[in-house]
């Protein structure tokens, strides 16, 4: 397998769709304290379908709200700034990512794959009480966008390690490992740091599958979540993310984590309600749909 | 109202919000400095504290009243467990649940008029909401430790309490003999058995084995048991004093108990000797007094006569120990010469003297004035003379008693000495029991109910004198009476 060199692979990132100026200001925005929430509402109301869209989303069952919204603003007050922009980048990731069909890869299970460990993220950052629940949900939701990124800049490559990963019954790194290719953890690490990400999205990216590599201490605890996030869904899910061996979670993310046999198998039934309630999110047609529509307008 | 947050940075509100929280102390400030850290950040016009049962019951925690119609909302925030704005026409109603990682407390909730959020506010209640939330978790857990120590020490007053009111005397000794516990009993105890304790202490450790014994000091019985006791690998000696003085009694009155048993069936037999004698006599006397010469009748009469005189005697002792038994005797003094009394005696028993080949010896000296009961000091004295006569050694030649008198400061000494067959040393205390007789066999040899000499004392300590007893087994005894005279001496 012949090395691609850094800089072509660089490049070849740098064409891949990147927020756009609304996506982004809402990523700002969502993280500016001395933002407010007409300043987030105004920045949302830009485009009419992602608004539209967020507020079908907040509706949704996996909120389970006790009253109907109706306006964008309460969406935001209730929900929060953060819950707002990961929602924004769910859609703008299936918008962006999810066109291309391959006959050896379901990209609508893939999704299914990132929206469970989104939810999977948040959720085991919500059991051991971890302050910041959202970035675990975006962190989750983007952890192996890196595998999509691969797919568009070296098809062939990520094609052959989907094969030999389900040939060989392991997981997708180790495939890449096997097959000496560039990493979808690399990728995802390079292609977050365009986009301007925090440290705690591209060291999720980057380390969910090699946490020991992981040297930065102050996202340690959000790429552990979402390690074990990730390990829990592909066992849920087995082989929508690519990988198909069994994998064990880290022993110094479980202790660090604080987790326990009974602990995570409440955790992983609390999953599955919320997964099943979930059913707007992990719909891919329904958001390019909905997104259609304002782009046609 | 935004402004109000934006003025500060975030990092100078986020050390306000510590340095208030670090300042709580217990629940009721805790939810004090709650509302005063949300009043910080927001216009608070009304706050309520809802707690939620496991079963999404609310209640607000100071029963302030609420409109029932958001109860939805604050059980969806219960369950989010995220801080959220919830806008109504005219006001917003912000939730901030307040939970740590085991326990969801409450859901804090204020009504505001702001009609704008920043997210510093937000991010800040969420803040508040995760420190709060273990501060209350540390709170609840501090009232429940403090209300544990509280049991505890109940538990140990308790304990304490029925460890000191327990009668026993009840000490733990270290390995090195220090005092690991006592109870109060404890310290009360005489300090001279405290000084007793070293020895079996010692052998319980020696020999790691519980140890027992009786003690007595100063007229008390104790009764010590000395457990061996290993505690977290330390070895203690537990000690159990008892006052047993009282058991002690008891045996003694079980004893006596027995002793007037016995005494009953000899009464009866003594009873009926004299009155069978009589019956006799008399039966004899009316069958066949035609037939009687007038010196045979004479002697049956006599016989009668003095087997009435000994059951009139034996009446009168009974009778006399009944009072003294109720308490109820008193004494009719008179003054008189106790010389003349004791010659008197003397002359009233020389046939009985005579009889038993005893000489009555007593040098009467100049009048000795006293003041008393006559009748009962004769009782005594008659009673001691007839006792030294009745007892009197056969196997000796010369048989005697001996009676002086003597005046010494107030009181007046009466000495009666006898070489008669003596009392056995074992038993020289018990002869002034009631009942008690040296020879407890039924053999009747020498008549006597038992009475007299427990009364005899019973009635010198009336007077306030004492009785004392010199005695050798073999060789005779001497009684000493010390009683004040009642007079002036002359």
């Amino acid at each position: 397998m012949s090395k691609v060199s850094i800089s072509v692979i660089s490049k070849k990132i740098e064409e891949l769709p990147t927020p756009d100026f609304i996506v982004q200001r809402i990523i700002n925005i969502a993280s500016d304290p001395n933002s407010s929430v007409k300043d987030l509402n105004a920045a949302v109301l830009e485009s009419p379908s992602l608004s539209a869209k967020i507020l079908k989303l907040s509706n949704s069952a996996y909120y389970a709200l006790p009253r109907k919204i109706t306006k964008l603003s309460q969406a935001i007050n209730i929900l929060g700034f953060k819950t707002v922009r990961n929602l924004a980048m769910s859609i703008f990731t299936v918008k962006n990512f999810f066109r291309n069909e391959y006959d050896f890869f379901n990209t609508k299970k893939f999704w299914t794959h990132l929206m469970s460990t989104a939810i999977g993220a948040e959720l085991l950052a919500k059991t051991i009480n971890f302050p910041e629940r959202e970035e675990a949900f975006l962190a989750g939701l983007l952890h192996d966008l890196g595998k999509l990124a691969m797919s568009n800049i070296m098809p062939e490559i990520f094609e052959m390690n989907i094969k030999l990963a389900k040939h060989k019954k392991v997981s997708f790194k180790k495939a890449e490992e096997l097959l000496e290719s560039y990493s979808h953890e690399s990728i995802g690490k390079l292609l977050f740091k365009q986009w301007g990400m925090s440290d705690l999205i591209i060291n999720s990216a980057g380390f969910h599958d090699s946490i020991d590599n992981l040297t930065d201490d102050n996202s340690k605890m959000i790429v552990q979540i979402i390690h074990i996030a990730n390990i829990t869904t592909n066992t849920l899910y087995y082989g929508y993310s690519g990988n198909f061996g069994v994998e064990i979670p880290d022993t110094n993310s479980w202790n660090n984590l604080g987790l326990n046999p009974k602990k995570y198998f409440n955790y992983v039934e609390a999953l599955k309600k919320k997964i099943d309630e979930s059913e707007e999110f992990m719909n891919i047609d329904g958001i390019v749909n909905d997104m259609e529509v304002d782009e046609n307008v | 109202m935004v402004e109000k947050v934006k003025d500060s940075s975030f990092y100078s509100n986020l050390s306000n919000i510590i340095m208030e929280i670090s300042k709580v102390n217990d629940l009721d400030s805790a939810y004090k400095t709650l509302s005063k850290i949300s009043s910080g950040l927001i216009d608070v016009d009304k706050e309520f504290f809802f707690k939620i049962s496991e079963e999404d019951k609310v209640q607000e925690i100071f029963r302030t009243a609420y409109d029932a119609d958001i109860e939805d909302m604050i059980i969806w925030s219960n369950k989010n467990l995220d801080v959220s704005i919830f806008p109504e026409e005219n006001f917003s109603y912000v939730f901030v649940p307040i939970f740590s990682l085991n326990t969801k407390h409450f859901v804090y909730t204020a009504i505001t008029k702001e009609d704008d959020f920043s997210n510093e506010m937000m991010m800040l209640f969420r803040i508040i909401s995760f420190m709060t939330g273990n501060l209350f978790e540390n709170l609840v857990l501090y009232d429940k430790i403090l209300n544990k120590n509280f049991i505890i020490e109940k538990n140990k007053n308790f304990l304490n309490s029925i460890l000191n009111s327990t009668n026993d005397s009840i000490v733990v000794f270290s390995e090195n003999q220090e005092i690991n516990f006592k109870n109060e009993k404890y310290d009360n105890l005489d300090e001279g058995l405290q000084q007793e304790l070293n020895s079996i202490i010692q052998r319980t450790l020696d020999t790691e084995k519980n140890q027992s014994e009786e003690k007595e000091i100063e007229d008390k019985f104790f009764s010590i048991d000395s457990n061996f006791l290993e505690f977290e690998n330390e070895k203690n000696v537990l000690l159990v004093i008892r006052d047993i003085s009282g058991t002690k009694e008891l045996e003694k009155m079980k004893k006596i108990d027995k002793m007037k048993m016995e005494f009953l069936s000899m009464m009866s037999h003594e009873l009926r000797t004299p009155l069978s004698a009589i019956k006799a006599y008399s039966d004899t006397i009316i069958d066949s007094y035609e037939m009687l010469d007038n010196e045979t009748l004479m002697e049956f009469f006599r016989t009668i006569q003095s087997e009435t005189n000994h059951l009139s005697r034996l009446l009168n002792d009974l009778l006399d120990f009944s009072k003294l038994e109720l308490k109820t005797l008193h004494l009719e003094k008179t003054e008189f010469n106790i010389n003349e009394l004791i010659q008197e005696i003397c002359n009233t028993l020389e046939e009985f003297s005579n009889n038993n080949d005893v000489e009555i010896i007593f040098h009467k000296n100049e009048s000795i004035k006293v003041f008393m009961d006559r009748t009962r000091i004769r009782q005594v004295i008659f009673n001691l003379i007839q006792n030294a006569i009745k007892y009197s050694d056969k196997e000796k030649e010369h048989r005697f008693v001996e009676i002086t008198t003597e005046i010494k400061e107030n009181n007046i000494i009466i000495k009666i000495k006898d070489n008669s067959i003596g009392i056995k040393s074992e038993d020289k205390e018990k002869i002034f029991d009631k009942f008690y007789r040296s020879d407890t066999s039924l053999t009747y040899e020498i008549q006597g109910t038992g009475v007299g000499l427990s009364i005899v004392k019973d009635m010198v300590e009336l007077h306030g004198g004492t009785i004392e007893l010199d005695t050798e087994l073999g060789k005779g005894s001497t009684f000493i009476l010390t009683i004040p005279r009642g007079v002036e001496n002359e």
